[in-house]
């Protein structure tokens, strides 16, 4: 055999050896990033879940706060297309992304609502209402926050304020939907407590959800006119600045929301127990 | 518990507000040979647009915590008369009223 073969086989078998071994130290690194990025959702979910609300609600604001520092010391004080302007999305992305998942837990209660009519789960027909509801209210503030902010950044960076609304489908689309949820609270407000209100809140707090996916797909459906489908973020800073902002602003509103949960139970409890005294004479 | 976290959420706002304004004034201190885009020399000052952005939601993120805590002062105060009649009704009992722990 000759030398050279021998020595070709070598080298052959070393390269092999040095990319399996390279191949072990991707997976590993892969394996360790995975699990760091379950460990960061599940301590996510503990801080919405399971944590106390007061607790959930301290976090929300620290983070909220962490944001801002990122804005005001980290990211670049200039885009180079928007300008400085582009430092409102850093707000204005996460109540957007956020008052579309409140609202789809609003309508994900809304449904257990209507489902709780006829079976018994855990969860009762009047408590389903009352995640709802608080799910909206939140909704709402964040929706709210987002065509503010939306506006201004529109003034700012189209030039006019009427752009804002009348001449673009995803604009459009959530002014729409705003409206949609406030009649949604009108409805509430204007209705009795009973089970009439919470079927009629589940029925409208049901169909309202179908607002989501048009408002999310309104630029892919109707075409694209000022709003673009999503702001292309090239440094670490501001992608990393933009998915804690959106974190910082979930933890937020799932606080408030739970905090709006616990104020209509309170007042569930309280209109109870004057009913119980009045019955008893008190 | 509630007056705490009003008092703990009212402060949070204030922070968070003044926070706001000295990071936006010294964002606004910078001078323009700090930023990216300078060069380039096209892009207008936004400056009044991103304070107002920011001013606003934190204005309606305090709103709507005012909000709440008023709710939960009326609430307070339900509870409080329901006890009292409770207390009137039996002089020598306990409370079973208690307060609405949000």
């Amino acid at each position: 055999m000759p030398e050279h073969f021998l020595f070709a086989q070598f080298s052959k078998k070393t390269e092999i050896r040095k990319g399996t071994r390279i191949l072990v130290i991707e997976f590993i690194i892969s394996i360790g990033l995975g699990a760091v990025k379950v460990a960061l959702a599940m301590a996510l979910i503990w801080l919405i879940a399971i944590s106390p609300h007061q607790l959930n609600n301290l976090l929300g604001w620290i983070l909220v706060l962490v944001t801002l520092a990122f804005v005001g010391f980290w990211v670049p004080p200039e885009e180079k297309i928007l300008g400085s302007s582009y430092l409102i999305f850093f707000f204005h992305f996460p109540s957007a992304i956020n008052c579309m998942n409140l609202f789809v837990i609003g309508g994900v209660f809304s449904f257990l609502c209507l489902l709780n009519k006829n079976s018994s789960l855990k969860l009762s027909a009047t408590s389903c209402d009352l995640w709802a509801a608080s799910a909206i209210e939140v909704g709402m503030l964040a929706c709210t926050i987002t065509l503010v902010t939306g506006g201004i950044w529109g003034r700012a960076a189209w030039g006019e304020w009427d752009t804002w609304i009348i001449n673009d489908p995803r604009l459009m689309s959530v002014y729409f939907m705003w409206l949609t949820y406030a009649a949604y609270l009108a409805l509430r407000a204007s209705m009795d407590k009973g089970r009439r209100r919470e079927l009629y809140c589940a029925v409208f707090g049901l169909l309202a959800t179908l607002n989501v996916p048009i408002v999310y797909y309104a630029i892919r459906v109707f075409g694209k006119e000022n709003h673009p489908m999503s702001l292309t973020l090239d440094q670490t800073s501001m992608k990393t600045t933009q998915w804690v902002g959106a974190g910082a602003f979930l933890v937020l509103y799932i606080g408030l929301m739970r905090l709006r949960r616990n104020y209509y139970k309170s007042c569930e409890q309280t209109d109870r127990l004057q009913e119980d005294f009045n019955r008893a004479r008190i | 518990m509630t007056q705490r976290l009003n008092i703990f959420i009212t402060l949070t706002t204030v922070t968070l507000t003044c926070t706001l304004a000295r990071l936006l004034q010294a964002q606004a201190e910078k001078t323009p040979e700090n930023f990216q885009g300078a060069g380039s020399g096209s892009a207008p000052d936004f400056q009044k647009y991103v304070f107002f952005a920011y001013g606003l939601t934190c204005l309606l993120l305090f709103l709507f915590t005012l909000r709440t805590i008023s709710q939960c002062r009326n609430l307070q105060k339900r509870v409080d008369y329901l006890e009292e009649r409770f207390k009137e009704a039996n002089p020598g009992g306990e409370s079973k009223a208690g307060g609405a722990d949000l």
